[in-house]
Parts: C-alpha cells; sequence; structure tokens
C-alpha cells in the first residue's frame, strides 16, 4: 500500500512538468499580451516592459528560466554617461553584481565591492563606453518553488496570491462540500431504497431542479429571496471570523449563501449518482445474501450498500472536490468572495502568465493528490479493486 | 456505432433482452412521458420558428422588454418613415409633431420581447436548435471517448492504467479558457470546434467514473468465465462488462447534457459558439439571470424549456437503465 | 419506521434553518441584513470597480487606481470638487508667465509625507525624472511630454534631465517650463500621472525604475494625501484612514474609506440595496428603469467626459470610401440606442469632442439622415448595398456592446441592405485585434484624460498609438500641431473645429453616444458633487 501511495507520488513531478510545459507554450501562443489596454502605449515603451520582465529573451530560454534551471538577471540597473564624461560614481550595496558594458559586449564579475564601478572604470581604459549594466544572476523558479511575479497585481509574487485566496476559497468549499454529501448522499440513498415511491420521486424532483439551475441562476435567486428580500444573511462579502459579524458571536453569516449556492448545485449531481450507484449495488447478489442472512436492514444499507452504491460518486468527487476547493469563478464573482477562483479565469483574461501557470499547477497538484485519494478509497470501498 | 455493440449483447445473453428492454421502457410511465415531452420540445426547436409571426433576429427597440402577451399599438410620424413609438403621449423626437396611430399588428408576443424588442419565443425555440445539438453532439463525443478510455485503463490497470490516467489529470488541470481561445487562432470561428472544445473537457469524469467501475467487476464471474472461453480482450470489455455499466454511465451522461449546454454559454463568450443574433438557451438563460428581478419572463421561459428537456431526459435515461440491466433481467 | 426517520431528519433541518435564521434576524434593524454601514461614523463604503492593477501612480493607467490614489496622494494642486477649477494643493500659489510657457508653483510649508517629511520641490522633480525615464517604461509618459523636452527625454535620445523643463529652485518653488502654452496645463497636472512620489522610500525599495516595487505595500506606502494606506487585501478590500500629516486635516471629516473591488455591477447594486455600499460605481442596464421610476433620489446620472464610438478600418476594400463610412455613420438612428438601449441619459454623438469640453464644441456635425445615407452608398458604386461585401462589427464580450452591436448590425441591414455579421472576442483578443487593425469595424469608448478637446483629437493624429484605424491626413496633423502652437485659445479652438470638421468627413470613426457617469449614492453622503471627470476629492465628502 504505502508503496503505491510512493510510487503514485514520485509520479507527480513527471505529471507537473508535463502540466507546466504545456501551459507555458499555450499561454504564450494565445494572442494578446498581459500589458496592453484600451490605451495604447508605443511600442518601444512596450518593449521596455517585456525587456523588464525578461520577455525579450528568447521563448525557450524564458522557459528554462522559469522552471529555475537557467539564471535570470535580476534588479538590474542601467548607468548611462552623458556625453564627454568618462567616469561615474555608482554606489552598489549588492554583492555578486554582474557588470556588462554595451559598447564592447564584454561580461565582467565584481564582487563585494561598493563603488566597483568608478574602479571598474579605472582599470578599463576602454573608450566610448555610454552604457553599462548591472545586475545580479539568480537562479529562481519551479525548482526553487518561486512562481514569479504577477503581471497584473504588480508588486504581489504569485506565491503570495495563492497563499492569501486559497485559504477563502477552501474554507467556502469545505462549508459547500459538507452539504453537497450530507444532503446528496442522503437523498440519494433514500431515493434508491424507495425507488418509484414519493420518497423517490420528490428528492429526485429537486435534484434535477438543483441540475436546472446553474450556479449563476441559483446565486442571484438566493441573494434576492434570502438577501434582500427576507434578510436574513448579507448578499455579499467575505468578513473575517469574530471581526464585524453579522452573528453575535462574530460567526460570518456572508458564508452562507455561497455556501449553499454551490453546495446545492454539487448535492444535486452526488444525489443522482449515489442513487444510481445504490440501485445498482442493491440489486446484486451479495446484499440478498446479507438479507438473507438475517442482518438488520441498516446494517444492510450502510456496510453493504452504500459502500459498493458509492463508487461513482466517489469517482465523480475527486476532480470536483479539487474544482470546489480551488474555487469557483461564478460563485466568488457573484459574492465578491476573495478566493483563489476568480484567479483562475482573471489571470487567463489578463494574460498574466505567470498567475496562469501557477494558478493551473496548484490545481493540477490538488487534482493529482485527490485522485490518489479517490483511487486508495476507492479500493477501501471495493474489496475487488483493492485486490489489485 | 454504439447500438451495434448493444446488439452484439443481445446475441451474447440471451434473444430476447432488447425486445424485453423496449416493452419494459414502454411500460415504464415516466420514462413515455419523457419520450413524449422531448420529442416535443425538439419538434418545436425545429419546425416552430417557421411557424412563428415574428422571428428571433428583428429588433424593435422601443418595444423592448415587454411582459409576455403585451399589445403591440404602434404609433408613426407622417414625416419620418423611421421614427415609431409604442406610446400615445410622445412626440416624434425629430420634428415634435404628434405621432398617428399606424395599422395594429394583431400578433402578440407569446412569451414577450427581450431588451432589444426581440420575440423571445422564436428565441427560445432557435435556441433549442443550437442547445440540443451541442448537448447532443458533445455529449456523444465525451461519451465515446470516456468509455473507450477509461474501460480500457480500467480493464488493463497496471502500466496503461497509469500512463491513461495521468493523460486524464494533465488534462483536467489544463487551462480551458487559454485552449479555447488557442482553437479559435487556429482553426478560426467554426461550429465543429464548439463539439470539439467542449467533449474535450467533458469526457475526464466519465472516464474515471468507467474506469472504477471496470475495475470493481473485472474479477467477477461473468469476467472470468468469458476470459475461461478465450473471448479476446476488446471482445469482453465491449461486450461483457460495458452493459455492466449502464447504470453510472447513463445517469453521469444525463449529467453531462445540461453542463455541455451551459458550457455552450461560456464559449460564446469567447466569440466560439453562436454569434449573435442566433442564440441558444445557455445565453438566454445567463442573459436573463441578470435582468431576473425586472424582467423574470426572459429568464423564466428559457429555463422552463431547459428544463422540460432535462427532466424528460433524465426520465428516458432511468428508463433506459432500467430497461437494460442485464441483472434485472435474470429475476 | 424509515419515513418516520426521515421526517424527524427533515425536521431537524427545518428547524436547524429556523434556528439559524432566528439568530440571523435579531441583530437587524430594517435597513438589510449585510448592513456594513456604522451609523454615525465618518467611514465611506465605496464599490471601486476592478482590483486596482497597483497603487504605483507612475505604474497604473485605471480608474479604479485613480479613485485610491487620489486619496493617498496630492498633486501641486487641488481641484474644486464642483467646478474642477485648480485651487492650492501641495503649491499654495503658483504664477504663469507671460508667454504661458513657465509656471512656478510656490510650496506650502506645512505640506508633510505621511511620515513627517516635508513635500519639497525636489520630490516633484524625482517623481517627474521618474516617470519620464525610459528605464521605468510608463504608459502615461506622454501626459508630461508638454514639458520642455521631456518627449526627447521619454523617448531616449535625450540623457540628461536637467534639460528637461523642470526644476527645483530650492525646496519650496518648483518651476516648470513648457514646449507650447498649454492651456489646460492646470487642469492637466491633476491627473495622478503627475502626482509625486516619496524618493527615500522608491531608493529603499529598489531604485527608481523598479516596476514591481513593494512601496506600494501598506506597511511601506508614504504618501502625502489626505488619506494613508491601512490595509490593502487581493479582492477583497483598500482600507484607508485619514493622515493626521496632511496639511489641511482640519477639513477633512471622513475618518475611513473603505473601496472595494466589486468586478460585477450586480452584484454591486445587491450589496448596495443591501447596506454595505455608499456609492457604487456602475449599475447595472437592467436596473436603470427601476432607478429612474422608484428611486430616483439615489440614482446620480452626470455628463461624462468620454464617447462611445465605433472605429472603422480605412483599408478595408469597401470601407476606403468615405462615402461608405458616411453612409454607415448616417444609417445609425442615435435616439434609438441612447433611449432604449444604453437607457441612462446618454446623449447621441454626431461629432467626437463631447460638447462644451472646456467651452469647445464643435460646429461640424452630421445628422442622422437614412435617405441620405442610402444615396451615398449608391454613389459609391453600391446602389441599394448591391455589391457590398459582408462587413463584421468586432466588440469585446459584454452585455451593452452587445446590444449596441446587434442594434448597429439590424440599423444597417435595414437602411442600407447590406450584410453585417457581429464578432465578440475576448478582451484581450479583441485588443489585439485593434491593434492591429485585423478589423472591419470596431467598437470603442475614450475617456477624456484631461478636460480639453485635444485628448480627443490629437488621437488621430498619423501614427498615434491610439489611431488605430489607418487613417492619415496631412491637413490634420498640421491642423492639430498649430493648434498645440496658439497662444490665444480662441484661435486655437478654431484649429480644432477646423480639425474636427476634417475628421466628420472622413470618417474614420462613427461617434456613437457621449457618456454619463452612472452612479448610486446614498443620501447620507454629502458633497459628493457631479462633475465632468466623475472627480470626487474627499476632504469635501462627509456623512450624515
Amino acid at each position: 500500500m504505502f508503496r503505491y501511495i510512493f510510487k503514485r507520488l514520485i509520479f507527480f513531478i513527471p505529471v507537473l512538468w508535463v502540466i507546466a510545459t504545456i501551459t507555458f507554450f499555450m499561454v504564450r501562443m494565445a494572442p494578446g499580451d498581459p500589458f496592453s489596454d484600451e490605451k495604447e502605449m508605443t511600442e518601444e515603451v512596450r518593449d521596455r516592459i517585456k525587456a523588464y520582465y525578461g520577455m525579450d529573451q528568447p521563448l525557450w530560454k524564458q522557459y528554462l528560466i522559469y522552471l529555475g534551471v537557467t539564471a535570470k538577471e535580476v534588479n538590474k540597473h542601467r548607468v548611462t554617461f552623458a556625453s564627454g564624461e568618462d567616469s561615474k560614481e555608482y554606489r552598489r550595496e549588492d554583492v555578486n553584481a554582474t557588470l556588462r558594458v554595451t559598447a564592447t559586449a564584454e561580461v565582467k564579475t565584481m564582487q563585494g565591492d561598493t563603488q566597483w564601478l568608478a574602479r571598474f572604470l579605472d582599470q578599463n581604459t576602454t573608450t566610448n563606453i555610454s552604457e553599462v549594466e548591472v545586475f545580479r544572476l539568480e537562479r529562481s523558479g519551479l525548482l526553487q518553488g518561486e512562481l514569479g511575479p504577477s503581471f497584473k497585481h504588480k508588486g504581489k509574487s504569485v506565491n503570495d496570491i495563492i497563499r492569501e485566496s486559497f485559504p477563502k476559497s477552501l474554507e467556502l468549499g469545505l462549508y459547500s462540500m459538507a452539504i453537497a454529501l450530507f444532503l446528496g448522499i442522503t437523498a440519494g440513498a433514500i431515493a434508491a431504497l424507495k425507488q418509484n415511491t414519493i420518497l423517490d420521486y420528490a428528492p429526485m424532483s429537486f435534484a434535477m431542479a438543483g441540475i436546472c439551475l446553474p450556479t449563476f441562476v441559483m446565486g442571484p435567486l438566493l441573494v434576492l429571496v434570502f438577501g434582500l428580500w427576507l434578510e436574513w444573511f448579507p448578499v455579499a462579502g467575505w468578513s473575517a471570523w469574530g471581526g464585524e459579524g453579522f452573528f453575535p458571536e462574530g460567526w460570518p453569516g456572508d458564508r452562507v449563501l455561497p455556501a449553499c449556492t454551490l453546495g446545492f448545485f454539487y448535492a444535486a449531481m452526488v444525489a443522482r449518482l449515489t442513487r444510481g450507484g445504490m440501485l445498482e449495488t442493491l440489486s446484486q447478489d451479495f446484499i440478498k445474501t446479507a438479507r438473507a442472512k438475517g442482518l438488520t436492514e441498516t446494517r444492510v444499507v450502510v456496510k453493504h450498500a452504500l459502500r459498493g452504491g458509492l463508487l461513482p460518486t466517489v469517482s465523480f468527487l475527486g476532480p470536483a472536490f479539487a474544482g470546489i476547493i480551488s474555487g469557483s469563478f461564478v460563485i466568488e464573482t457573484i459574492f465578491t468572495i476573495p478566493g483563489l477562483g476568480r484567479h483562475f479565469i482573471e489571470a487567463a483574461t489578463n494574460r498574466d502568465y505567470t498567475l496562469v501557470l501557477g494558478t493551473v499547477l496548484f490545481y493540477a497538484t490538488l487534482i493529482l493528490m485527490l485522485n490518489l485519494i479517490v483511487d486508495i478509497l476507492q479500493a477501501w470501498l471495493n474489496p475487488r479493486i483493492r485486490a489489485q | 456505432m454504439k447500438r451495434d455493440r448493444l446488439a452484439d449483447v443481445k446475441f451474447d445473453e440471451g434473444t430476447s433482452l432488447w425486445k424485453d428492454a423496449r416493452r419494459r421502457l414502454f411500460q415504464n410511465k415516466m420514462a413515455v412521458f419523457g419520450l413524449c415531452a422531448f420529442s416535443l420540445v425538439t419538434l418545436l426547436s425545429f419546425v416552430g420558428p417557421s411557424l412563428l409571426p415574428y422571428d428571433h433576429e428583428t429588433i424593435d427597440l422601443p418595444y423592448q422588454a415587454r411582459p409576455p402577451l403585451s399589445d403591440k399599438h404602434s404609433f408613426v410620424c407622417p414625416n419620418h418613415d423611421y421614427v415609431h413609438l409604442y406610446s400615445v403621449d410622445e412626440n416624434c423626437y425629430v420634428c415634435n409633431t404628434p405621432l398617428e396611430p399606424a395599422a395594429i399588428q394583431p400578433a402578440r408576443h407569446l412569451m414577450g420581447t427581450d431588451k432589444l424588442g426581440r420575440d423571445l419565443c422564436a428565441a427560445v425555440l432557435r435556441g433549442g436548435r443550437v442547445s440540443l445539438a451541442v448537448g447532443f453532439m458533445a455529449t456523444a463525443v465525451s461519451l465515446v471517448i470516456g468509455v473507450i478510455w477509461g474501460a480500457v485503463a480500467g480493464y488493463f490497470g497496471g502500466r496503461v492504467d497509469q500512463f491513461l490516467m495521468r493523460i486524464v489529470d494533465v488534462l483536467y488541470a489544463l487551462p480551458f479558457l487559454i485552449f479555447v481561445v488557442l482553437l479559435m487562432v487556429m482553426f478560426g470561428r467554426n461550429f465543429l470546434l464548439l463539439f470539439f472544445a467542449i467533449g474535450f473537457v467533458e469526457w475526464l469524469t466519465m472516464s474515471r467514473i468507467v474506469r472504477a467501475q471496470v475495475m470493481a467487476l473485472k474479477n467477477q464471474e461473468f469476467v472470468e468465465a468469458a476470459v475461461a472461453l478465450g473471448y479476446g480482450r476488446m471482445r469482453i470489455i465491449f461486450c461483457h462488462l460495458l452493459p455492466n455499466l449502464l447504470g453510472p454511465v447513463i445517469i453521469y451522461t444525463t449529467l453531462t447534457v445540461p453542463a455541455v449546454m451551459l458550457l455552450e454559454s461560456v464559449l460564446s463568450f469567447l466569440g466560439l459558439g453562436v454569434q449573435a443574433p442566433d442564440t441558444s438557451w445557455g445565453v438566454l438563460i445567463k442573459q436573463g439571470a441578470e435582468g431576473m428581478e425586472d424582467y423574470p419572463w426572459l429568464l423564466l421561459f428559457p429555463a422552463a424549456f431547459f428544463s422540460l428537456t432535462l427532466f424528460s431526459l433524465n426520465f428516458i435515461g432511468d428508463g433506459l437503465r432500467d430497461a437494460l440491466d442485464p441483472k434485472s433481467s435474470k429475476d | 419506521m424509515r419515513p418516520f426517520q426521515l421526517i424527524i431528519l427533515l425536521s431537524v433541518l427545518c428547524l436547524g434553518m429556523g434556528v439559524g435564521c432566528g439568530k440571523a434576524g435579531e441583530p437587524e434593524d430594517g435597513e438589510g441584513s449585510g448592513e456594513l454601514i456604522e451609523k454615525g461614523k465618518q467611514v465611506l463604503r465605496l464599490g471601486n470597480g476592478s482590483e486596482p492593477e497597483g497603487l504605483d501612480p507612475q505604474i497604473v493607467t485605471g480608474v479604479p487606481e485613480h479613485f485610491i490614489l487620489a486619496a493617498l496622494l496630492e498633486g501641486l494642486l487641488s481641484e474644486n470638487p464642483r467646478t474642477l477649477a485648480p485651487e492650492p494643493g501641495v503649491a499654495e500659489r503658483w504664477e504663469v508667465s507671460k508667454d504661458g510657457r513657465v509656471y512656478t508653483f510656490h510650496f506650502r510649508a506645512d505640506a508633510k509625507w505621511t511620515n513627517g517629511d516635508v513635500v519639497k520641490a525636489g520630490d516633484f522633480a524625482y517623481s517627474y525624472e521618474r516617470m519620464l525615464n525610459p528605464e521605468m517604461a510608463t504608459k502615461y509618459g506622454y501626459m508630461l511630454h508638454v514639458l520642455k523636452n521631456a518627449k526627447a527625454f521619454n523617448e531616449g535620445t535625450l540623457k540628461d534631465f536637467s534639460e528637461v523643463g523642470v526644476k527645483a529652485v530650492d525646496d519650496r518653488t518648483l518651476v516648470l517650463t513648457l514646449e507650447e502654452p498649454t492651456p489646460y496645463f492646470l487642469q492637466l497636472i491633476n491627473h495622478y500621472s503627475w502626482y509625486p512620489v516619496h524618493p527615500p522610500t522608491i531608493k529603499k525599495f529598489g531604485g527608481m525604475t523598479k516596476r514591481d516595487s513593494q512601496w506600494t505595500q501598506p506597511e511601506n506606502f508614504v504618501g502625502n494625501g489626505s488619506f494613508r494606506l491601512k490595509e490593502w487585501k487581493l479582492n477583497e478590500h483598500i482600507l484607508v484612514e485619514k493622515s493626521p500629516t496632511y496639511w489641511d486635516a482640519a477639513k477633512v471629516r471622513l475618518e475611513k474609506i473603505y473601496f472595494l473591488p466589486i468586478s460585477s455591477a450586480e452584484t454591486e447594486e445587491k450589496m448596495f440595496r443591501d447596506g454595505q455600499l455608499h456609492v457604487t460605481q456602475t449599475i447595472p442596464l437592467t436596473r436603470i428603469e427601476h432607478y429612474q421610476k422608484k428611486e430616483p433620489e439615489v440614482l446620480r446620472v452626470d455628463p461624462y467626459l468620454g464617447t462611445y464610438f465605433y472605429r472603422v478600418n480605412v483599408n478595408h476594400k469597401a470601407l476606403k470610401d468615405k462615402r461608405v463610412r458616411q453612409a454607415l455613420a448616417m444609417a445609425v438612428n442615435r435616439y434609438e440606442i441612447t433611449r432604449f438601449v444604453m437607457k441612462a441619459g446618454q446623449i447621441p454623438a454626431y461629432y467626437m469632442t463631447p460638447p462644451n469640453t472646456a467651452g469647445y464644441t464643435s460646429r461640424a456635425k452630421f445628422t442622422f439622415d437614412p435617405a441620405r445615407a442610402r444615396q451615398l452608398l449608391a454613389e459609391a458604386g453600391y446602389p441599394d448595398g448591391r455589391g457590398f461585401p459582408k462587413i463584421d462589427i468586432y466588440y469585446n464580450t459584454s452585455e451593452a456592446h452587445k446590444h449596441v452591436a446587434e442594434a448597429l448590425q439590424q440599423m444597417w441591414k435595414t437602411t442600407l441592405h447590406i450584410d453585417v455579421g457581429l464578432f465578440n472576442q475576448e478582451w484581450k483578443v479583441y485588443l489585439d485585434t485593434v491593434n492591429k487593425i485585423k478589423y472591419d469595424v470596431a467598437r470603442a469608448g475614450w475617456i477624456g484624460d484631461y478636460n480639453d478637446p485635444n485628448t480627443f483629437l490629437d488621437m488621430w493624429l498619423t501614427g498615434g498609438g491610439n489611431n488605430q484605424t489607418g487613417w492619415t491626413n496631412a491637413r490634420y496633423d498640421q491642423l492639430i500641431q498649430e493648434a498645440s502652437q496658439a497662444s490665444n485659445p480662441s484661435a486655437r479652438f478654431e484649429k480644432f473645429q477646423e480639425a474636427e470638421a476634417i475628421l466628420l468627413d472622413e470618417m474614420p470613426v462613427i461617434p456613437i453616444y457621449f457618456y454619463v457617469s452612472l452612479s448610486l449614492v446614498k443620501p447620507t453622503v454629502r458633497g459628493w458633487y457631479p462633475n465632468i471627470l466623475d472627480h470626487h476629492p474627499y476632504k469635501y465628502i462627509h456623512l450624515e
């Protein structure tokens, strides 16, 4: 068992690498660039901005830099000389800085000196130096765990953005999942046990209604009814726990409507799948055997029927769970939740290359983990799979 | 293709299964209701628009957002033929002379008009064409790929399974939006692309469900018996395992149809999908949702058609599952 | 037994909900469940559109950023909240030379940064150098090109900043020398691209040209405005609080302002009704009629310095004939579009520059005339639309743009009998299409950077970055050039009149309507005055 899990975990690395590679080249091929705007800039400005983010390099090199294999130039400064000036004092605290002289295309490394530019010019009597670039070479990329700076949210790194926004999506996702599992499995199981009675039709009709009402209809509907007409819950927002809450205990009530919107939608799917799976299992021989053995109905249902019947639900839940906890764009937009889900879509529409890659890799890791958990869970639910 | 394989099933498991299934299907009242309702919706979508007095394209701005069954009394300016309004109180906005009543148009808008004064009924029926086509084509694509992929992965297991399932993981993670934009750039605006783009994402979960079911089933006695009889692997997968997977597959398929129809509205947002003034249920519902407080009928009617279709599909799906269940035939 | 269990289950669920609701119901006082507006406190909550790209005045380009920066920083002058006339800001007085080319600003002694430093003339000089530094590659660098030699420095041909027309004579005197007399200069410097930054802070966080510097983070930010940055939570809110170091702090009555990035107009409107916002950024199209009829007291509709128009690709095989372009323009019923599609009182546009922009209104105008449009099309060789190739209308996906495009499609089809398609594109793809002029007809909007006709007319110069139609006209270029050199305001406007007449005759663009700014404002908000730039200086605002 542990060997199996270990093997799967090792497999994560090539899979993530493949995803990173495909995504990297995909976003670069898409039309539009991260810096374009309604008000156009001149080509020079665009080129300089691109150069600032290292996008003037050939694509393969940018790829290697992104992976963290090749070093990139950071903290680049350009020292320019006015005509007639032949030396300039320039102080830098940066150790390990590299110096590039444009006129001669010569690259020199000088270390641990705060006045080295002046010294460099003393030592080199090269004439016609007009420009000197000073930068530090640094490897920081995927291998170092750095996802890079966001192009859109200036001054924020992709790591920061994910760190800030994921907990919010996770919190909401867990509530929704609890609602979905509780309502879905209960309704599905009852419907299967009471097939073709009112107890089957009623919950299944609700489930169908839940499927027919997509979240962008359900959300505003709940907001209208419970937020604006009945005034039970706030219509949107995301307040802190224990802070200026809406409930006496500091329990933030703004979680209720988004969690229900998302929860009901998945509950409907879970209910349908559970019912189907249960029906399948209930007609199998071992259930008849179990009943014949005289086991109580509860035991038959919970221990045997539910275990087998949940198989399709569990297969569905792996990816669905990853989707829920990494946030839903629609829900987070309707309820203005500062979660991760918005970044998935907004990063793509903004062509924020690093943020797209960062969110995709993060989501990929979630998917891989959850599909692994699901495979283990399936083995536990079904002895026949376990044997393999 | 699928039908042929089901025919094989019949040959393997007894001559009366197919006939039995049909009999059982037609005994199921809900399934029959579903079939009728679904046929009606399809018929209305494809034939209905030509029977209506209005088309879905003609914009009539002054007559915008009228509730269902509103009257249509038009007034025109005697000097400017393009000035027509629907209120007696107003004068011509060019020359400010009083308006004169125009010939009354007898036909009312059955479902009211949308925000640009177009007939909603025509739009809903028209939208059905696109939605049904997308719903079926894309679902079929995802069904075929998903079932084959999952069944092969589940049955062979080991390295094959690892390889196939990791591809699924990769595809789950790729950014869909960028993918669609790239497709558009490479192939231009193309309706076939729509099926491909949607099918591309929707088969993944199906394959995982099928894989799990196959893994659970493949060590059961009837499979062992087939192996002992020396049948080929493909034959075992498609003739022996697949019929036993029908339950979850049908259910997940009925869940895929709405997802696909709604995904189409997202693609329309990106410029793939239908282009205005053509429309689809997904697009209509999305637009309706934005004004549900002030113009509820704009949401209500498309949503009603959408739901009716899904409900009936669902009943048909349940009926089919019960009818085709190889285990229940043993009872 | 089983149904019984189910009944229990259901009743527990209902009870749970009931209890939850009961709890939720208690603290309410009828204003809405999400009531976040604190009564009696001077805390303003503003809907602010999308999340700001950043808070570095020399980097950002958007409108949401403007609303926040206007609280955090103050330029040389400030503006009257009603008329936008210049008022003392960091400079307590200023002088203009006779030829209108040299402006001298005298700084007040008590203008301070939030860390206590005095705001010096050198800080502004540093900020302008940063703005114009080619390394910095600022998008709004062109706003400062009115300064002498600024363009050359910005483009890298001039290396020495001391030759640019910015001179800090001493700590309290700044002399700005302009390339040409620029009558709108005092308006222009209220744009945030002219705001100062605190040089020591910039240096501390990576130097003058670091684009993604950390200095804008709340713990690092040093500003000189009436408010200081307190919290910045991505996609959640930006919180600013009253700055005690601000020179006019006695006048500032608000204690805190929350800027909430709410990208969905529907959500914003619901939050406003729920009592979570004082002011919204916009109103969803579907709700306008409701507010016009039922709650006109909270609805604010004010003229706004912007034009909604369509660009025409003048290199297109049919559209290169100006008669065709005129025909397209004349076939659009703008009255119906503004009244029935946009609904909020937008003004039909029959010329490019919004009426009464700094006192300028175009004399040249075209009219809505279907008969003349048909005639022009026939003259161009397409009688009754015969032989006219199919053209596509390109627009970026949005409900309003779609409605306008659909209306235009229908108007052109029925009036001119030509085949028109629609093509919506995702934002960045659309920008790419327009920039590369790969469209036939494309929707566009232009919001003036400052209150002067120049901002609407100089974009159509040959090769201008925002021209994007392929249109060039030597006479037009010359007129705009002459206008910038004219010293006499009325002579200057005459040049603009002539230029705009050429533009409207050539029709590389089809104006549709002039924008209005739309928002919902709670009646408790005082001092929120309408003006053409939608600027609302916070020091005049308070709550009741």
